[in-house]
């Protein structure tokens, strides 16, 4: 059986989790129309919800949405999105997981699952052809998310079967909790598995086999998939299959880059270089001396995924998959952490408990600057002690100890410690691997990011690094508001695709077009994809609006703005945040970070 | 002069010391890389002799791209250069 392509929107089901039923209703056609699928439809049904709706409470809605192209023969396809309130920020928050499950989602006839209210036991949803149930899940709560896969694999078979679930992090409601697939797939930022937990939702079981696609016209369809893929397989993208950096070295080929350039936070970004030490987690050492495979997503020639084996020391056996330039950098130069073997155990961890590694390391790493400056009782943490480091995860995830703290989030943990200046966060979510005073157009697409601070909604990496068309030097401020602008427009809407971001280092809105318009039948032009990206993303700058951020919200820590770094190639610089500022508010005719009415008016979202 | 990623398996490591004449600057040692590591021309030069853009050289880590005097840039004795190919992602 084939699924056609044009109905997307039409399979929503609708899961009262305190009643127990379930019910399909077609996305509104003018939603689908405005805010594509995936991330954008998903903040409209977050919207509905109410933006004042406390995170963890019964109202707040948990969706699980595709978008159009989601399972699809398109290159990259493999992902889908997880949009709620977050818990860590107050935001509305997105998150995409790649390997096969949203795949599946679509293969067993769902374009998504919205999920409101609180079973009164431990339930999973059970998903196959076109149908969801309630299941009860009092066997696997408790159990870590590789144990809860295997549980579900005897149970029904791993053929034609994903599975995405919680953790016991997600359980205790950490707030920065994850729901993971296939043992190393994440919905990592903003807490979502902790909305999961909330909830009582342990996992969404999925069992469907692969379906083709049906298209108005299969010989156009063909012809667009065909120039997609050619750009990503052209040796001269990073994403060529077993040539490109990306593809031979994974994500991780950035550590020493980035090191070298001065944007590299180092022991809680006090420093900007991870100098020497760099090497010994960079993506080079990875390959040489741990690499065993390198897995992929559904319809993904890239392989970016980098598995690898521990053979010696004390976490000899451990394979595991994926150590990424993001966790390598939040658990190792960020902790003054140089073992890869130990990041390769927390990033593990962090797949089995159900966590974001990102805040993690950031949750530690203030903890260590804490810890050093005698902030607090006890023993505290001590930069790149490992052994502590991992015991300290499982407290984390376990919400036991100096864990119950560090399960708040960097932020308020800081806050509660008493000195919030520690935490490198912005809206509440921790920083990634890009320091703002090395980098500045990555410093303000944090600022401005809707979900806190983020490297996927604006990647200007990709400019700054010199890996798109658009070239722009990393430590010049100006222009720098324009710039991010047409990033965070253009990744709404591959996010609503639902894309990989990956494709944007070979794609471009032409591709995207040609790729949506063959699919739903109908004309869409690049033009339309700028204008449906920053819909999007005024539609979630609105909810914030009315989340209560309001003017002074974007911003950065102050150590980016008063602390020049000292290292590297951003020597002597800070980041300059306020003229970006105004740049980037003229750009998007915006007051002071608050959309105006006319503006949303002008947008079609009101 | 120090290599990252993909070109350390042209060059065959990641550290070497490169001997240049004073005065030398970026495009000299660009040239001189080639000599001693032909495999690198297709990395480093266009087929019109300039410059390519594939890939980036960074001297004490700023690409010379963004520099006042670009791939005229003078080099001087205790520089590090490093060379880096296409990368980002993460």
């Amino acid at each position: 059986m084939e699924m056609e392509l044009r109905s997307f929107g039409k399979a929503i089901v609708h899961i009262d989790l305190a009643s127990g039923e379930t019910h399909v209703r077609p996305a509104p056609a003018d939603w689908v129309k405005k805010y594509i699928g995936a991330r954008g439809l998903g903040v409209r049904y977050a919207l509905e919800a109410g933006p004042e709706v406390d995170p963890l409470s019964p109202a707040n809605r948990l969706c699980f949405l595709n978008g159009p192209l989601t399972g699809s023969e398109t290159s990259m396809s493999g992902r889908w999105a997880c949009v709620t309130k977050s818990p860590l920020t107050g935001t509305v928050t997105d998150s995409h997981q790649g390997g096969w499950t949203g795949a599946r989602l679509r293969w067993a006839g769902i374009d998504g699952l919205v999920f409101e209210g609180r079973a009164d036991r431990p339930v999973y949803a059970f998903v196959e052809d076109g149908q969801v149930s309630l299941r009860d899940a009092s066997e696997v709560w408790g159990k870590g998310i590789h144990d809860t896969i295997a549980f579900f694999n005897k149970r029904y078979g791993d053929k034609n079967l994903s599975v995405c679930a919680i953790g016991p992090a997600g359980e205790n409601l950490v707030r920065f909790a994850a729901w993971v697939n296939e043992d190393d797939r994440a919905f990592g930022r903003g807490g979502t598995g902790a909305v999961g937990g909330s909830k009582n939702l342990k996992a969404i079981v999925i069992r469907a086999p692969q379906r083709k696609s049906q298209v108005t016209d299969p010989a156009a369809w063909k012809a667009v998939r065909r120039k997609a893929v050619d750009a990503i397989r052209d040796e001269k993208h990073i994403t060529s299959p077993r040539k490109g950096g990306l593809s031979v070295y994974g994500t991780n080929v950035l550590m020493n880059i980035v090191s070298n350039i001065g944007a590299l936070g180092t022991r809680n970004s006090q420093l900007t270089s991870f100098g020497e030490k760099a090497e010994q987690i960079s993506g080079e050492h990875v390959q040489q001396n741990i690499l065993v495979d390198d897995p992929t997503c559904h319809a993904c020639p890239v392989a970016c995924k980098k598995e690898v084996e521990i053979t010696e020391g004390p976490y000899a056996g451990l394979r595991m998959e994926s150590v990424e330039y993001e966790p390598a950098w939040a658990l190792g130069a960020n902790c003054d952490n140089a073992d890869i073997a130990s990041i390769a155990k927390m990033i593990d961890q962090c797949n089995d408990l159900g966590m974001d590694p990102i805040e993690l390391g950031n949750a530690l790493s203030m903890y260590m600057e804490a810890s050093d400056r005698g902030y607090v009782q006890g023993d505290g943490l001590a930069w790149g002690d490992t052994a502590a480091m991992v015991s300290l995860t499982e407290s984390i995830a376990l919400r036991k100890g100096d864990g119950d703290l560090l399960a708040e989030g960097p932020t308020l943990a800081a806050a509660q410690l008493g000195h919030g200046e520690l935490a490198m966060a912005v809206k509440g979510q921790a920083l990634p691997a890009y320091d703002p005073r090395g980098m500045k157009g990555m410093g303000l697409g944090y600022a401005t990011s809707n979900r806190g601070a983020c490297h996927l909604r604006a990647y200007v990496a990709a400019a700054e690094l010199g890996v798109v068309p658009i070239e722009a030097d990393p430590l010049e401020w100006k222009g720098k508001g324009a710039l991010v602008k047409v990033f965070q427009d253009l990744h709404a809407f591959s996010d609503s695709l639902d894309l990989c971001k990956f494709s944007a280092f070979a794609e471009g809105p032409e591709e995207y077009a040609a790729q949506y318009a063959c699919a739903i039948g109908e004309k869409f032009s690049a033009e339309d994809v700028s204008a449906a990206g920053e819909r999007i993303y005024n539609l979630e700058r609105y909810y914030n609006n009315l989340a209560g951020f309001r003017e002074g919200a974007d911003t950065l820590p102050e150590r980016f703005l008063k602390e020049p770094s000292t290292l590297a190639g951003s020597k002597g610089h800070v980041a300059e945040l306020a003229p970006m500022l105004e740049e980037y508010y003229a750009a998007r005719g915006w007051d002071k970070g608050i959309v105006p009415e006319s503006k949303l008016r002008a947008l079609g979202i009101l | 002069m120090s290599f990252f990623a993909s070109l350390r398996q042209i060059a065959g490591g990641r550290d070497f010391d490169v001997p240049l004449p004073a005065g030398a600057s970026v495009r000299d040692l660009a040239a001189e890389l080639v000599r001693r590591w032909p495999a690198l021309r297709e990395h480093l030069f266009t087929d019109a002799g300039a410059l390519s853009r594939r890939v980036a050289i960074y001297v004490d880590g700023r690409n010379v791209r963004w520099l006042p005097d670009g791939e005229a840039t003078a080099l001087s004795e205790r520089q590090c250069v490093s060379l880096i190919p296409p990368a980002a992602g993460g």
